[in-house]
């Protein structure tokens, strides 16, 4: 029971995660490749603010959040001066710097022996230990991502997103100031992401590099592209799926020393099926980069 | 003696990037999207050279055995991926996603198959090293230098004399315009990727020869060849070979004063700086579409 709920626990992590993703990648049109930097910085945060400073759960996520948002202006910034492929190029330097500082700098996050001992969130008085009480956390922060995703992508401002994507000169001669709505848009997206990562420093109570590489980064890429970018279920299908997919590998029988290759081989060749085959993913509402509209 | 050999790996370095940037210049030149399946051509060229130099076969084979596979797989993926995602005018950002796909698919089934860990290529007559003032070089390191500048001509002749290599810089600068003056774009992609897969090939080959062999080795140093071709330009290759100096230069100076775990970092670092900087580079041809 409990590989199952873990299963589930997962899945609404990665929901969170391809959620915010799709906030830039599938409504804005900026494909990111460090978001896995933004988890990180969520889950390092979390795991040094309750070794060191013992703040309520409440406390540390509101922190977290603004913490990883501010660091965000970074990447942010880097999307309003090179468009296309040279900021994909950017956000994928600025995700391997990341994984370095996590790995290199040992004195702050254990370099690559990781973070142990994280204890167990504390939200007013209530200790979450069990797999249902995680269970129970994960589906009400995710609900609230995921709330507040559908919040933005149908108001107004998500609405000048959508028009960004499709034509960004047509939205600057409307008189919308892009470089505002790009910058907020990915701080958003980035203080999201340190909410899938605050869940996973408590609940796994360990954190080392590995867990935040590039790799990662194209997982949750994967996740938006294959569920359907720009759709509000998608990155939820997309993470069902590919969370699920190795899963099933492993009741067939495949030993778990080729797991790990093989879950990557699967996304990676689902990644070019799908950009291949089917670009705008399972839910299907905005093909990726199909030629014309964005260029 | 320290100071000589650190000139020398300096020397080493950089041409290895140069090697690896000049085959990716070539590609990129045609195919305009950051193409990470160039990445896992290197590997698995070091890889069939691991295989090759361990089942003991003659030196002849090692050279033609690992080129010829690599350029197949080339000319494969760009046949069953790229064509297709081309003729549906997919952007380039789709392009460098499906990539992406292919490179994760190519470094994993090589772990897949020879584990993650580090292995080792073992041939004892071209890995042992000779004095050169005071330093110690192998003979696949001096051979190293020498297809690094054989190869940096070869291209820079190609580029600016040949028919093949002025076809490509007219597709550079307009792709629409150098089709409608019935240019054949299949026939130069096709040169394209069979001339970078040989480039791969040679490079990946000497890093396994120089270095060992990990699954993870192209991309490593594809982004570095990413940092050269968008700092100097892809028809710049004096450029090209200027800037892997300049690279080698930080890498190892970091290496020396922060230690050998920032290595990797800077060239990161000097490649965030040049986007954030001059995201045009150096070179004069200035790419409307690279600035926001």
């Amino acid at each position: 029971m409990e590989y199952y709920l873990h299963i589930v626990i997962v899945i609404g992590i990665y929901s969170i995660l391809g959620s915010s993703l799709n906030l830039t990648l599938g409504y804005t049109g900026l494909l990111s490749v460090s978001h896995a930097a933004f988890y990180g910085i969520g889950a390092y945060t979390t795991a040094l603010m309750t070794q060191e400073l013992h703040l309520p759960f409440v406390v540390i996520l509101l922190c977290v959040m603004a913490f990883s948002g501010l660091l965000s202006i970074i990447v942010g910034v880097s999307s309003l001066r090179i468009r296309d492929d040279y900021f994909v190029i950017a956000s994928f330097a600025f995700q391997v710097i990341a994984f370095g500082l996590f790995y290199n700098l040992v004195s702050f996050t254990g370099g690559p022996m990781g973070l142990r001992g994280i204890p167990r969130p504390n939200i007013f008085g209530w200790t979450v230990n069990s797999h249902w009480e995680y269970l129970l956390l994960v589906v009400v922060l995710a609900s609230m991502v995921l709330w507040a995703c559908h919040r933005i992508a149908h108001s107004p401002f998500g609405r000048v997103l959508t028009a960004i994507r499709e034509d960004e000169t047509f939205a600057r001669a409307a008189g919308k100031n892009v470089s505002a709505y790009k910058l907020l848009i990915f701080m958003i997206s980035a203080a999201m992401a340190s909410v899938a990562g605050v869940i996973y420093a408590q609940y796994i109570s360990f954190v080392d590099p590995t867990s935040f590489t590039v790799m990662e980064s194209i997982f949750i890429i994967s996740i938006v592209i294959i569920g359907g970018a720009g759709s509000f279920w998608g990155p939820v299908v997309g993470a069902v799926v590919l969370v699920t997919l190795p899963e099933i590998l492993r009741f067939i029988g495949m030993p778990s020393s080729v797991a790990a290759n093989i879950r990557q081989i699967l996304y990676g060749g689902l990644l070019v099926a799908f950009m291949m085959l089917r670009p705008q993913g399972l839910m299907g509402k905005y093909a990726f980069g199909k030629g014309g509209t964005t260029k | 003696m320290a100071v000589a050999q650190l000139i020398v790996n300096i020397a080493i370095s950089a041409s290895q990037y140069c090697i690896v940037a000049i085959g990716f210049a070539l590609l990129f030149l045609n195919v305009r999207f950051f193409q990470f399946s160039y990445a896992g051509l290197i590997t698995v060229a070091a890889y069939s050279a691991f295989c090759v130099s361990t089942s003991g076969h003659n030196t002849h084979l090692t050279l033609l055995a690992p080129i010829l596979s690599t350029i197949v797989l080339g000319l494969f993926l760009y046949a069953t991926v790229f064509r297709p995602l081309r003729r549906r005018q997919a952007t380039s950002l789709a392009l460098l996603l499906a990539s992406l796909g292919v490179y994760i698919c190519i470094q994993n089934t090589i772990s897949l198959l020879f584990g993650s860990s580090t292995r080792t290529v073992t041939s004892q007559v071209i890995s042992q090293g000779m004095p050169l003032w005071g330093a110690r070089v192998t003979l696949v390191q001096v051979l190293t230098m020498l297809v690094s500048l054989t190869l940096s001509m070869l291209a820079t002749l190609f580029i600016k004399r040949t028919r093949t290599g002025l076809f490509m810089r007219a597709l550079a600068s307009d792709a629409h315009l150098a089709d409608t003056c019935g240019i054949d774009l299949q026939r130069l992609m096709f040169w394209a990727y069979t001339i970078s897969a040989f480039v791969a090939a040679i490079g990946g080959i000497l890093l396994a020869l120089d270095l060992n062999v990990t699954p993870t080795m192209g991309l490593n140093i594809f982004m570095s060849a990413v940092l050269l071709v968008v700092a100097a330009g892809s028809q710049n290759i004096p450029g090209i070979a200027a800037g892997a100096f300049l690279v080698a230069v930080a890498q190892h100076l970091a290496a020396w004063f922060l230690g050998s775990e920032w290595q990797e970092t800077v060239v990161f670092l000097m490649l965030v700086a040049f986007l954030f900087v001059r995201p045009s580079g150096f070179h004069k041809t200035i790419y409307k579409s690279i600035r926001a």
